[in-house]
């Protein structure tokens, strides 16, 4: 059995992905220094100087995908769950809080759920101030068995 | 002008193969497979194959992320680093990569 987890990475989600790089690295010229000399002791480096190279192109694309190769992923995927991945994948929204208010959810319950889908990859919490901004990682999701 | 693509594949709960593969037209100009375990919130290198500087090899991480060892490495697909991984396991940190 294989999940596979599809995701549109737009401008803002590329914006996003700059902003994370620069945040963990200070500047591009940092991450190429640091990537040549210690990429031995940091195989992320690596990865971060080569999608960051190519973000800096004009007309470069990134493509995300997620696949499960466990049926485990099912234990997250609860109908609430389910229904805050797709209330994300429709609207964006600045805080756990307004999520929860917007579902009419309770907050833990909500916060809990997002702490869930995040540990497998399918929901981003994204750190703005003192709000956690909670954003989908999932455009689609298509189940398949191997022959 | 490059094409991205990222991927993590969930072998386990707490073992993943993340994939990134850069293209300039038809030709992939980087490629790299990282087998990681996760331990304490944190997703630890384990084995990782890669063709930095235009050089396919692999290498292997001790428990905590170091760098241990780094073996010359014939260049294979993705699927063939997942069946691999989904084979062996944990089991390849101990075994000779280049017999595979």
């Amino acid at each position: 059995m294989r999940v596979e987890v599809a995701r549109d990475v737009g401008a803002a989600d590329v914006a996003r992905e700059v902003a994370v790089l620069e945040d963990r690295h200070a500047s591009f010229e940092a991450l190429r220094q640091r990537a040549f000399v210690e990429r031995c002791n940091d195989p992320a480096a690596a990865d971060d100087y080569v999608v960051w190279k190519a973000l800096r192109e004009a007309g470069s694309t990134l493509e995300e995908r997620t696949v499960f190769d466990t049926p485990d992923v099912f234990r997250a995927l609860t109908p609430r769950r389910v229904e805050l991945l797709e209330y994300l994948h429709g609207n964006e929204v600045p805080s756990i809080k307004e999520l929860a208010a917007k579902l009419r959810r309770d907050y833990k319950n909500t916060y809990d759920d997002l702490l869930a889908l995040e540990a497998w990859g399918l929901v981003a919490l994204q750190r703005e101030g003192k709000n956690q901004r909670p954003i989908a990682r999932v455009t689609s999701l298509r189940v398949t068995w191997e022959k | 002008m490059a094409r991205l693509v990222r991927q993590r594949i969930w072998v386990r709960r707490d073992e993943v193969l993340d994939a990134l593969e850069a293209f300039e037209g038809p030709r992939r100009t980087f490629y790299s497979y990282t087998y990681r375990t996760g331990r304490k919130g944190s997703w630890i290198p384990a084995v990782r194959w890669d063709n930095w500087e235009g050089q396919d090899h692999v290498d292997r991480y001790d428990e905590t992320g170091v760098p241990r060892d780094r073996q010359a490495w014939r260049e294979r697909p993705l699927a063939d680093v997942l069946k691999l991984v989904k084979m062996f396991h944990r089991n390849l940190l101990t075994m000779d990569l280049t017999e595979l």
